[in-house]
């Protein structure tokens, strides 16, 4: 049979301690829980990074800006040549006609799937980071994301609006780029697909690389 | 077992309890990089300093060119198609290498005052995060903007949006906090769509509950200024090709 307590000053001291505790092990459960709260809210939809990655970016970038001098130096010479002006004029021509759309196009790349109905902000995010991570053309259900015409909107029924088209799931991204930086980006610790599955949980994105992807041009 | 020892037991669970969410709480990954010695720390913001006064250099570079070059091609109308070339014109325009100016809106993000993003201590709540300029930069993409811009820098179909650590990158270059977000189009359609309260729900509430500074203007003049970065079209060919 259960003992009941000396009512004495000594177990209303244990018993006050065990109350104080208590309140403070409440205090850091709403604190920690409160903490995870505003890290999946907003944080997460950005991959943790870190100093490596942060000056990784800025050399990668200024190489590349480095390399757009060089071609555009190369470009105002071969201009200001009478001799080759018209061919360069040609292939200027021809490039921003794949910038833009108006050329089919192929490469290597990767196609995503997202298999399900999801919320804007997912595939917002994954756009965004095929782009981080080196894509050179994205398209979304065959529908290529081109200019400023390109936009995710949710329409009453669930589904997803996009210039005007309605995508219907599975979501298939083509991305074409370097498809194994592409793929590891993705699939990296606190990269995307591992912040899809832990927001949706039982769901996974299917990743696939491709040595061809052709992606159309824009009608 | 008597009620002394209960007690004693209890008060071991309870304090090894609260000993692991001690633990977890200081193990919570902070979103930003803050735990560096001063002189690393410094080493790195110089570091990235002198990145960033490289990387604007290269752009200015780059703007350059590209006006020399449209430049230079003017000249030639005399031996190049005037077709040719302003069907060229048109597709650069369509690639963002122009200015664009009309009426449009102002968009304004600042975190809440007071808040540090150098700090271990900061909410992300009371900062704007990457996510929030991708969701406005969709919504006034969705409202069919003529061109965008965040902080000086043109917004394209490929211009990524990321956070780095507690910073934010648009086309891979930083910006930083104030930011304008400035788009060119139909204001008041714009308006209307950034207004809608079921739309940016979440930046709303952070809005109001951590005095995050979101503010829309309509303008009747916007300036966007032309692309300044690289086109990567290193595995992108036509198929003929």
């Amino acid at each position: 049979m259960l003992q009941l307590p000396n009512l004495n000053p000594l177990n209303t001291e244990r018993r006050r301690a065990i109350f104080i505790t208590s309140f403070i092990l409440g205090v850091f459960v709403v604190v920690q829980s409160r903490s995870f709260d505003g890290l999946t809210q907003i944080s997460t939809r950005d991959s943790a990074s870190n100093t490596f990655r942060e000056i990784q970016v800025l050399r990668d970038t200024n190489r590349n800006l480095q390399g757009e001098t060089v071609n555009l130096q190369d470009l105002l010479d071969k201009t200001k040549d009478s001799s080759s002006s018209l061919k360069v004029l040609e292939q200027e021509i021809k490039k921003f006609e794949v910038i833009n759309g108006n050329q089919k196009i192929k490469g290597p790349g990767i196609i995503v799937r997202v298999p399900d109905h999801t919320e804007l902000a997912s595939l917002i995010d994954l756009v965004n980071e095929l782009l981080n991570t080196g894509a050179e053309a994205v398209s979304v259900n065959g529908v290529r994301l081109i200019g400023n015409s390109f936009g995710f909107d949710a329409i009453p029924n669930g589904q997803v609006l996009m210039n005007g088209t309605i995508l219907e799931p599975p979501y298939t991204f083509s991305a074409i780029g370097d498809s194994t930086v592409l793929e590891n980006s993705l699939r990296q610790a606190g990269g995307i697909v591992q912040r899809y599955e832990r927001k949706h949980q039982g769901k996974t994105l299917k990743i696939e690389k491709k040595d061809r992807i052709d992606i159309d041009k824009v009608q | 077992m008597t009620m002394t020892t209960r007690l004693s037991i209890i008060f071991v669970l309870l304090g090894v309890t609260i000993g692991v969410f001690f633990a977890a709480q200081f193990r919570t990954d902070v979103p930003l990089d803050s735990a560096y010695p001063a002189d690393q720390y410094v080493a790195r913001q110089n570091l990235i300093k002198d990145y960033i006064d490289e990387q604007g250099i290269l752009r200015n570079q780059i703007a350059n060119l590209n006006k020399q070059i449209d430049e230079q091609q003017k000249k030639n109308e005399a031996i190049l198609s005037k077709t040719k070339l302003s069907y060229l014109d048109d597709l650069k325009a369509n690639a963002g290498l122009t200015t664009i100016t009309g009426r449009g809106i102002q968009v304004d993000l600042a975190d809440s005052p007071g808040a540090n993003r150098e700090s271990t201590g900061v909410i992300p709540e009371a900062l704007v995060q990457a996510a929030d300029i991708r969701d406005i930069v969709n919504l006034l993409r969705t409202g069919h903007s003529d061109a965008i811009s965040i902080n000086g820098q043109r917004v394209l179909a490929t211009t990524p949006i990321t956070a780095v650590g507690g910073n934010i990158l648009v086309n891979n270059s930083y910006i930083a906090p104030p930011f304008e977000i400035m788009a060119a189009g139909d204001e008041n359609f714009l308006y209307q769509r950034l207004k809608d309260p079921t739309i940016l729900s979440e930046l709303k509430k952070r809005a109001s509950d951590f005095k995050l500074q979101f503010n829309l203007t309509l303008k009747s003049h916007v300036n966007i200024p032309a692309y300044n970065g690289d086109f990567r079209l290193k595995y992108v060919t036509t198929p003929e090709s």
